[in-house]
């Protein structure tokens, strides 16, 4: 035992696990015969103790065995055993993560997923998003609550880029350019909300050249985005350039969905800044 | 050097007391406390049965 404890080299390996010592008599018989049965699977009782058992956190038994080992090679056991439990996490990235979970739900509810997915930002060190490699709780719940957040923007994403593909100048006649805004306008939504989860770069990537490549879509895009960038116009500065950029719109459209959206938000922006 | 697993057991005692070793019996509430804390923080579960030594 002495020999043991002073091995720092299988210290540093079973200060990472949840150590357990069961007596395989007296009162914890019954315990230690429930445990056998549920990770080692077989008869208990011709076991040669003593025996070690290594569980990993979601209840995959890793290894199980009794007898003579030696330092190195239970240390090789150990080593080998944390390779295969994934990513351990300190109490306070645990915290961080169980926070950054709470927060992204909170503001789902809410309806403000642009806030929810900024939450990741808290926790972006610790693994990529949707895909921390770890078995404990609060990463597994965090990555679930991440993958719907992605799933979410890839579904809305493929539904636009699908349309957006219809939308191509030449492409379908029935197209009208209230649907190539109302597509555009739902590609700025989903792009001011889920831009910031790196899994959907790809899916981005995809519409924005569609987008580019079609100067009917992006000339109504960059118009658009100047209606959409006049409703954060709050300081005098902001105002006058918003004001400018919403003017030149209108030089350009003399009529149609964007124009009537760029009065309106002329209107707007007159109001809020007194005339 | 070669080693007996039950002293590994007696080791354990010493590197995390959090877990019911200073108890004559870890019980049932000790292996779900256990389980419970494996799940939570992703360490695994090492476990040693052995003879009681008293």
């Amino acid at each position: 035992m002495n020999r043991l404890n002073s091995s720092e080299a299988l210290a540093q390996y079973t200060s990472q696990f949840v150590t357990v010592k069961m007596s395989t008599s007296g009162a914890d018989r019954k315990t230690w015969q429930e445990f056998h049965r549920e990770f080692k699977g077989d008869h208990e009782g011709t076991v040669p103790v003593p025996f070690v058992y290594i569980v990993r956190s979601d209840g995959t038994t890793m290894f199980t065995g009794s007898g003579m080992m030696e330092v190195p090679e239970m240390g090789k056991l150990l080593h080998k055993a944390l390779n295969q439990s994934g990513k351990l996490f300190s109490e306070k990235e645990l915290g961080k993560l169980v926070e950054a979970n709470q927060k992204i739900l909170a503001w789902r509810e809410k309806g403000d997923i642009k806030q929810a997915v900024a939450q990741l930002r808290d926790v972006s060190q610790l693994g990529p998003p949707g895909e921390i490699h770890s078995f404990a709780k609060p990463a597994i719940e965090l990555n679930a609550t991440v993958t719907q957040l992605i799933t979410e923007g890839r579904t809305a994403l493929t539904s636009i880029t699908a349309n957006l593909e219809k939308a191509k100048s030449g492409t379908d006649p029935d197209v009208t350019d209230s649907d190539r805004v109302k597509w555009l306008s739902e590609y700025l939504k989903v792009r001011g909300d889920f831009a910031g989860l790196k899994p959907l770069k790809r899916d981005f990537t995809k519409a924005k050249k569609l987008i580019q490549k079609d100067d009917v879509l992006s000339g109504m895009k960059k118009d658009l985005e100047v209606i959409l960038d006049a409703d954060s116009a709050n300081s005098k500065t902001s105002v006058k350039r918003a004001l400018k950029k919403l003017n030149s719109v209108l030089e350009k459209r003399t009529q149609g969905e964007i124009f009537d959206k760029a009065t309106a938000a002329i209107a707007k922006l007159k109001e809020k800044s007194g005339g | 050097m070669k080693i007996k697993l039950h002293a590994l057991l007696a080791a354990a005692t010493l590197l995390l007391p959090a877990i019911a070793f200073a108890q004559d019996s870890i019980g049932e509430s000790g292996i779900e406390q256990a389980k419970q804390l494996s799940a939570t923080t992703g360490r695994p579960i090492l476990a040693v049965a052995g003879e009681a030594q008293n």
